[in-house]
């Protein structure tokens, strides 16, 4: 796993032309996108209490792919839609079908129906993480440096840009296919 | 077989730094680990079993840890079901959405014996039906072949399989001098080759 490998890459490649405080925000912001991207992700296990009305993620959680209450899918549901099946959705208790995150902070959400027992929730999400494995390092090093070219500054180069843009592109997709 | 240094000095030729004067040989062997890497991958040249120890009644597995030196789930194996209790059978690869249209409530399925696997991102394996008794899964997954340490070490790729390598290692160091020429096309060229499937 290395972080350290990707950005000694980064200063390698670019010849020494990079601001390394810089890189290192670019390399979160690289790791952000793959992550939802779905390259980094993870499962979180919770048990939930009878009446419990909201759950909160952790703070390793990027985006929800798929939540499971007691072996059943939860379906993810507008507000809106939730309302047309009924106005008093909030407040019915019963066997949890759905969730909801709408008009909740942005990492909570709600269920419907409030389960009347105790469960387990598990949650397949895309993760947060502040490593890599080692193959990634070549790919993450041209996104850093496709983000690096293109911001301004005195090493401004939009072709270079583009081309280290491309060559990421193309090393992920031997990694993905 | 080729040696790692007949590479590296192959790789340099074409960047017209025979003497190694911009690009370190300890730099080019780097590159070349990487891009070996990412043509085996695609390639499937080189696969390690795992073997993965299933629980009764779990379905969802983080399999990273099991594979420390693979990069990503090509195949999941299971025995039973074949011919002879001992044959492993391979089992179907299908999307985490097309789950559900297999069986709307897939989650916690318990039966007789395991048929399909999904894949979330590469950490997440997911297993349907759960059997009621813990059992063993193979992995198949591409390996992540030794880095190349020294221009004596052999390289385990094929020649053929060898020539992506140097040619995306070549991609490389043209774009760390800035020789940018006709290196969006070249790019495209190699994507595309990697695309077809070899004879």
């Amino acid at each position: 796993m290395s972080k350290a490998g990707a950005l000694q890459f980064v200063t390698d490649l670019s010849l020494g032309q990079i601001d390394s405080s810089v890189s290192d925000k670019f390399f979160d912001d690289v790791i952000f996108d793959l992550s939802k991207d779905r390259w980094f992700t993870a499962t979180l296990d919770a048990d939930i209490s009878e009446n419990q009305e909201l759950f909160s993620l952790t703070d390793n959680v990027i985006g929800v792919i798929a939540v499971f209450f007691d072996g059943r899918i939860l379906f993810e549901a507008s507000e809106r839609e939730l309302e047309f099946q009924s106005p008093h959705w909030r407040s019915e208790k019963g066997l949890p079908v759905a969730y909801s995150a709408e008009n909740e902070d942005d990492r909570s959400f709600r269920f419907y129906k409030m389960p009347d027992f105790a469960g387990k929730l598990t949650i397949l999400h895309t993760e947060k993480v502040s490593e890599i494995p080692d193959w990634m390092e070549l790919p993450v090093a041209f996104a850093i440096l496709k983000k690096e070219f293109s911001r301004e500054s005195s090493h401004q180069d939009f072709l270079f840009s583009d081309l280290c843009g491309q060559l990421s592109e193309l090393l992920f997709s031997l990694f993905r296919e | 077989m080729s040696t790692v240094g007949s590479l590296v000095d192959r790789v340099l030729e074409l960047v017209r730094d025979p003497n190694a004067a911009l690009n370190s040989r300890a730099f080019v062997r780097s590159i070349l680990t990487h891009t070996q890497w990412a043509v085996n991958n695609r390639r499937r040249a080189f696969e390690n079993g795992t073997i993965l120890t299933t629980k009764a009644f779990q379905q969802v597995y983080l399999v990273i840890n099991e594979i420390p030196l693979g990069v990503k789930i090509q195949a999941v194996r299971a025995r039973g079901g074949g011919i002879s209790v001992s044959e492993e059978r391979d089992l179907e690869r299908v999307s985490l959405k097309s789950l559900a249209h297999i069986d709307l409530n897939w989650f916690g399925k318990v039966g007789p014996r395991i048929e399909v696997f999904a894949t979330v991102g590469r950490n997440i394996l997911i297993l349907y039906p759960t059997l009621d008794s813990d059992s063993t899964v193979r992995i198949i997954s591409s390996s992540k072949i030794t880095a190349f340490s020294d221009d004596a070490d052999t390289v385990t790729l094929t020649d053929e399989d060898s020539l992506p390598m140097i040619d995306l290692a070549q991609i490389i160091l043209l774009i760390r001098a800035r020789v940018t020429g006709t290196l969006k096309t070249k790019i495209e060229e190699l994507a595309e080759r990697m695309r077809k499937p070899t004879e």
